[in-house]
């Protein structure tokens, strides 16, 4: 008799729970597995880390643009210049023949 | 009749190209327009190259150009394109000047200065467009303040809801690499024509009476055009085309490439409303360029005026590009 209870109790937990159990992402709407997605399924641990290697990246990358936006000015500088001395050199020859005219 | 019919059967020849041109032709100043054209064709080239391995997409625009330039020659290639992108922005403006200097606009030539303000204004789109394309930092920035001024403009906000979304690398690209080309063919076109209509202009107080060859012509074209590509492989090779990290959207941390610098000068002190205002003054005055000095082949003070204008408006240009060229990039946008 005690037996048959304790065989019975155990068949309506296992039961109970098949019908109880419920996925984590049972409710999420399904989305595109990428690297990040795959790497951030799981624990939170994983989660905030995850957050934290983006925010390594994305500050990495920030002080990678500011470096190339600090050493093109160089060559804007130049570019300017050159330009300038260009045109400059236009006009000293094109006007100078225009007047010349007018002597 | 007899010569007549034998042109016909003969069919067109290369010899035709043989024409007379004054001698003031194998000048500099008069071989930009094509050493110009050189520019175009070397970039036609490389760009179709680099569109076999470019992935028109918000996702792998920028993916692409890095594999690219893993690639030595691929990375070559890139640069060579961009830097032959800066040379012809800087030739034309070289072509512009001389013709403001010589008032090459006036008289039966002003047709062909409303091409050549065609010309100059696709150019300047081509560049845009190239540099949103790589869909990097600078890329997205360019972009975002592209969707911003159409925003201010009548029906802007319905062009700019056609141009955002994930298509946006791709509407970029075909206008990159198929609506500019047809525009520029069909500007290009009559602008040479009407420079062989017309004849080359003249320049002043020199004889101009035709005692060269167009094909001398076009062998000086060829013998400056020489030595600047070949700086700008050099260029290429020693300075390779820069690829920002990114795009990160809801900061400004670039500056646009340096013939925009004036634009970004005056957005930082009139706000968004100077990429559209200023640009639309600019072609306002040349267009009306033609009937303000309008005496053909005259040093009159009308054109001194003009001159004298157009340097200082070039001086104003250069300083801004150097003083914002030296000084740190500021926040513009919304950057929604």
């Amino acid at each position: 008799m005690r037996k048959y209870n304790f065989t019975v109790i155990l068949a309506a937990v296992l039961l109970s729970s098949v019908i109880g159990y419920s996925h984590e992402n049972h409710s999420k709407k399904p989305q595109k597995v990428t690297d990040s997605s795959i790497i951030a399924t799981g624990s939170d641990t994983v989660n905030t880390n995850q957050k934290e290697i983006e925010q390594i990246e994305t500050q990495r990358d920030f002080e990678k643009i500011r470096e190339e936006v600090k050493s093109s000015s160089a060559f804007v500088v130049t570019k300017a210049v050159a330009l300038a001395l260009a045109i400059g050199g236009l006009a000293f020859v094109y006007l100078r023949r225009r007047n010349k005219g007018d002597e | 009749m007899n010569s007549e019919k034998s042109n016909q059967k003969n069919g067109w020849k290369l010899k035709d190209l043989d024409y007379p041109v004054p001698k003031h032709a194998l000048e500099f100043g008069y071989c930009l327009g094509g050493i110009i054209l050189v520019g175009f064709g070397l970039l036609v080239i490389t760009g179709v190259i680099m569109a076999l391995f470019y992935t028109p997409s918000v996702a792998g625009a920028r993916i692409s150009i890095m594999n690219l330039n893993e690639n030595s020659v691929g990375l070559l290639l890139r640069s060579f394109h961009r830097w032959t992108a800066e040379a012809i922005i800087f030739l034309i403006i070289l072509h512009l000047s001389r013709i403001i200097f010589t008032g090459s606009y006036q008289g039966k030539r002003k047709l062909n200065w409303f091409f050549g303000i065609g010309l100059l204004l696709i150019t300047f789109v081509f560049f845009f467009s190239g540099t949103v394309i790589k869909w990097d930092q600078e890329g997205y920035e360019a972009y975002q303040h592209m969707l911003e001024a159409t925003e201010l403009m009548p029906l802007g906000a319905y062009i700019a809801s056609f141009l955002k979304g994930t298509a946006a690398v791709m509407r970029m690209f075909v206008t990159h690499s198929l609506i500019l080309p047809l525009l520029l063919f069909v500007f290009l076109i009559p602008h040479l024509a009407l420079v062989k209509l017309n004849g080359l202009s003249p320049l002043p107080n020199a004889d101009s009476s035709n005692s060269t060859t167009f094909f001398k012509h076009l062998k000086k074209v060829l013998i400056f055009s020489i030595p600047i590509y070949a700086l700008v492989v050099f260029l290429s090779a020693k300075f390779p085309a820069v690829l920002y990290p990114g795009p990160y959207s809801g900061v400004e941390m670039t500056k646009p490439p340096w013939i925009f610098l004036p634009l970004y000068a005056l957005e930082d002190k009139f706000g968004l409303i100077a990429l559209i205002i200023v640009p639309i003054i600019v072609v306002i005055a040349l267009i009306l360029l033609p009937y303000f000095d309008s005496k053909a082949g005259e040093n009159s003070t009308t054109h001194k005026v003009v001159v004298w204008s157009f340097l200082i408006i070039v001086s104003i240009s250069v300083a801004l590009i150097i003083f914002v060229g030296i000084t740190p990039p500021v926040q513009h946008l919304n950057m929604k």
